[in-house]
This record gives structure tokens, sequence and C-alpha cells, in this order.
């Protein structure tokens, strides 16, 4: 793939976009909609798992303590 | 660029955007500092999590769509004329000015013009980050609200809604030169009173309703108890940050220069305006800023009997509520809009929290929508008659036009999106921490893996004394 700008030494009135693989915004725009998406699936899951956990364990009189400690 | 003049312009106004983002950043140093005081010791990393991780999700999003939003909306859902959306192919996602770009000719197959990448190349994405930080903005002050018992997940997908959805369509329909709103209604809302402020109090207490008070906030009778703040100091630096900010709000609000041929208006001049394209100068906003601030802080302090947190609260509901018409005003009516925002906005919070035991953490509901409203009602009144606008066939601002308004900004697109997503997220059981994790404390796995990991340490280092 050939770099999108080859020379500085140019008329900058004709340069328009400087970015590399021009012409390949509509596969990034997938690629980044695909990043954000799975970044909420991913931390749903995770958050889900850790408070189940934490639910599981603070319970009874480890919560009394956790309270006693925690709070001010 | 093809005079000197116009290549001033053009580098100048770059220049200007760029100085507003680093500015209104501070607004978002603010909020953490501000939910972290507010929180309690066992909320902290949470807290603080909470807010700085809108950053990027919204900063993408308001990329992917947001910016598109705005420029394609300002026809609203076919009101105006029953035109639709507006081509934009500075803003569209996969067009070549959202990257870097000097300006020269389009592409083969691009959907830009020769003129979109002379006029947007260099100031697209400042004028993108400028307005990616009222996204920021409008987000973050219902992070303060939910403090304590909100699911991250939950906040997340509610930031993302309002950042780069509602607040961006709000923007399109009466925060643009030629958006339905302001040519219909003469909608005037130059600092954004309504919207930022009240689409964002709004939104608050919809996720309010479903969110419900924090454990132990209400008594048995109903009557509310005080949460201690963690840390005052923490809260009064966070306050004063977000005013620091407030200074590139204002400024990323207004078009720096501009000749009066492009706004409808005559003679050789250049002029700054507000986003509607009608004259104001620095010094206007200068004046009104900090006489608001100033009327907000004196009855904050009255009306509180001292309180620090709501003198301070008071001072940004005063720049809140006269925001919408801070580039007009004089400086002694600022002071007085100002005044009576803070008041009302301190009487408001009170009153709605006892009678329907909503537990605004900070007080955003009030501080930012209830003084927005106020703010934009009352300039309704103060500015009535005068042109929303420079060009042919705007209404003028009047208060019907200014109330219809502020109804849309904190109910239609701020209450209404806000209390529909609550409820589904309620009802997948994605909203509200579990009340055994919400008692021990939301860093309380944090907060048990230190005490075991200061226990272990403290043991090696007495098992190393007894060796020395």
């Amino acid at each position: 793939m050939s770099p999108t700008i080859s020379s500085w030494a140019v008329d900058l009135t004709q340069v328009g976009a400087i970015y590399p693989w021009l012409g390949s915004e509509c596969l990034l725009y997938i690629l980044g909609l695909a990043f954000w998406l799975s970044f909420h699936v991913w931390q749903i899951v995770f958050e889900n798992r850790n408070l189940a956990k934490e639910k599981k364990h603070f319970s009874g009189d480890k919560l009394k303590k956790a309270i006693e400690t925690n709070s001010p | 660029m093809d005079t000197d003049i116009g290549a001033l312009t053009i580098v100048f106004t770059e220049f200007y955007y760029w100085l507003t983002v680093p500015l209104m950043f501070l607004i978002h140093v603010g909020f953490c500092l501000y939910e972290v005081g507010a929180s309690r010791r066992k909320n902290t990393t949470h807290t603080l999590l909470k807010n700085v991780m809108l950053i990027p999700l919204v900063t993408i999003t308001f990329y992917f769509f947001g910016w598109w939003i705005y420029f394609a909306f300002p026809n609203g859902p076919f009101i105006f004329e029953g035109k639709g959306l507006v081509a934009s192919p500075n803003a569209v996602p996969w067009s070549e000015l959202m990257g870097p770009h000097l300006g020269g000719p389009p592409a083969s197959g691009s959907m830009t013009s020769a003129e979109d990448n002379a006029f947007w190349a260099r100031i697209n994405g400042v004028f993108w980050a400028a307005f990616l930080l009222f996204s920021w903005t409008a987000a973050s002050i219902v992070s303060g609200s939910v403090i304590e018992r909100i699911r991250n997940q939950a906040f997340w997908i509610v930031a993302v809604m309002i950042g780069s959805v509602t607040w961006v369509i709000d923007a399109s329909w009466g925060w643009h030169w030629d958006g339905w709103m302001v040519k219909l209604l003469g909608y005037h809302d130059a600092y954004a009173s309504g919207v930022i402020h009240a689409i964002a109090g709004g939104t608050a207490l919809g996720v309010l309703v479903h969110l419900g008070p924090r454990i132990g906030k209400f008594r048995a009778d109903g009557t509310p108890r005080n949460i201690p703040l963690q840390n005052p100091w923490l809260v009064s630096i966070g306050l004063f940050l977000i005013y620091t900010g407030f200074w590139g709000f204002y400024v990323a609000c207004n078009v720096p220069i501009i000749d009066a041929a492009s706004i409808g208006a005559q003679g050789e001049v250049f002029t700054a305006t507000n986003i509607y394209l009608t004259p104001t100068t620095l010094s206007a906003i200068t004046f009104n800023f900090l006489m608001s601030l100033s009327g907000g802080l004196l009855i904050g302090y009255m009306v509180s009997r001292g309180d620090a947190f709501w003198t301070f609260s008071g001072g940004l509901a005063g720049v809140i509520t006269a925001s919408a018409g801070n580039d007009l005003y004089h400086p002694i009516q600022a002071l007085l809009i100002g005044a009576l925002g803070a008041y009302l906005a301190y009487k408001l919070h009170n009153w709605v929290e006892r009678t329907f035991k909503i537990d605004d953490a900070v007080g955003a509901v009030a501080v930012h929508g209830y003084a927005g409203i106020i703010g934009l009602i009352v300039s309704g009144f103060v500015l009535w008659g005068y042109p929303s606008s420079g060009f042919e066939g705007y209404a003028p601002i009047t208060p019907w036009g200014q109330t219809i308004g502020a109804v849309i900004m904190f109910f239609v697109l701020g209450f209404l999106p806000a209390y529909v997503v609550g409820g589904i997220l309620k009802m997948f059981g994605m909203l509200r921490i579990p009340p055994s994790v919400e008692l021990a404390g939301l860093d309380c796995q944090i907060l048990d893996d230190d005490a075991k990991d200061s226990k272990e340490l403290q043991n090696a280092e007495l098992a190393q004394a007894k060796k020395s």
C-alpha cells in the first residue's frame, strides 16, 4: 500500500488528507464501532461477576465488620 | 485561505478553539474532585472511575455519531418546513475531513467538495473537541447526582446517551444558527442554560426516579439525613476548578471572529458572535460571568445560612441561570438573575428532596436543571423582542418561546429519555449496586485487599526487625 504523502516539497494548497490508508475510512469506522461495543459487553460481564462475588463475600458478620471498618 | 486576512482568521479560529479545550478539561477535573469529596471513603475509587471513564466512551461515540447529529438534525424531525436531514460532509465519521487534512482538493470518491475542505480542514478537529468537552460536562453533571449506588455499566450507557445523542440533538435544534427552535421559537441560549444544564438536570432526575436514594438517606419519618462530605476541601477545589473551566466553556460558545457581511449585518468590520451568529464581545461575557457568579455566591451564602457547599454551588447556579442571556444582559441584570436562580435552586432542591424522596447527592438537578429552566424563562422576559438572528425570517425572543424551549430541554430531551432508559436498565437488573455491597462500600473488595496487603507487609517488616 503506497503512502498518502510521498513528498512534502509540493504545492501545499493541493494537499488534502494526510493520514495513511486514505480510502479505508469505512473499514476503520466498523473496527472502531466494534471496539466500542465490545468494551460495553466485556464491562457488563466483568462488573456483574465482581458484584456477585462481593455480594456473596460480604454477608453476615463480614458485612457488619465491613460497615464498621469502612463507614465514617 | 485566499487572502492574508482569510488565512489569519482561520489560524486564529483554530488556535482559539484549541485553547478552550484544556480550559474546559478543568471542568472535568473539577467534577471528579467534587464527586470524590462528596462521596464517602468507602466509595472513592468507584466514584472516580465512574466519572473518568465517561471520557473515552463519550469521546469515541461523539466521533462515531455525535458530531454528525449536530450538523444533520437542525430541521428537527421534519419540523421546519417538512425538511429532513441536512448534508454534513465535514462530520460524517468516514469523511476525509474527520482526520488530519491540509485543506486541499478532495480525494477521488470523497463526499466533500473543495469548498468544504478549504473551510473545515483546519477547524473541524478543534471545533469537534470544543463540542466534545460540552458533552463530557453534560454527562459529568449527571454523574454527581447518582454517586454511591449506581452500577458503572448503567451510568456509562446513560453518559453515552446524553453526551453523544440527546444533548447533541438539542444543540442541533436550539444551539445552531440554523436550528428549527431558533427559527420558529426565537430560542436564545447563548451560554447553554438549557442546552447543557437543563437537559443534564432533567436526565439526572429521570435516572434518580428509578435509582432511588442511598441506603440510610431518609429516616423512617421520611426526613432526609445529612450524609457528611468525605473531604470539604476537595469539594471546594473541585467547584473552583469548575468555575475556572467555565471560562473556556463560555468562550467556546462564541465564534471568535467573523465579518459583518457573513452574519447579515453591514459595515466593513469584524466581530465576535455567539453560536447564533449574533454579535457580542468577550468583554460582555466577562462582565456578566463574574457578576452572575457573584449574585449566586451572595444569595447562596444567605439562603443556606453560610453552608460552604451550597454557597459554592450557589455561585455555579448563578452563572448557569444567567447564561442564556449573558451575551446581552447588563451586568447588574446578570447579578440579579444569578441571585434569583441560586435562591430558587436551593429552595427547590430541598422541597423536591423532602416531598419526593429524591436523593440527588450533589444537588445537580437543582444547580443545573432548575437553574437552567429558570434562566431560560427569565431571559424570555428580559430579552423580549430581541432578534434571535441577524438573518431574515427568524422569530424574535419571547417568554413563550423560551418557556417551550425550557420544556424541550429539561423534559422532552432530558427527563423522558433518561426515564425510559433508566427503567429498562432497572428491569434488567443493571441499574443499582446490590444492597450488601452498597453497605460494605463500592470499594469493599479494594479496601479488603488493601487491609490484607498491609497486614502481610507489616508481618514481613516485623519479621525483618526480629532478624536485625
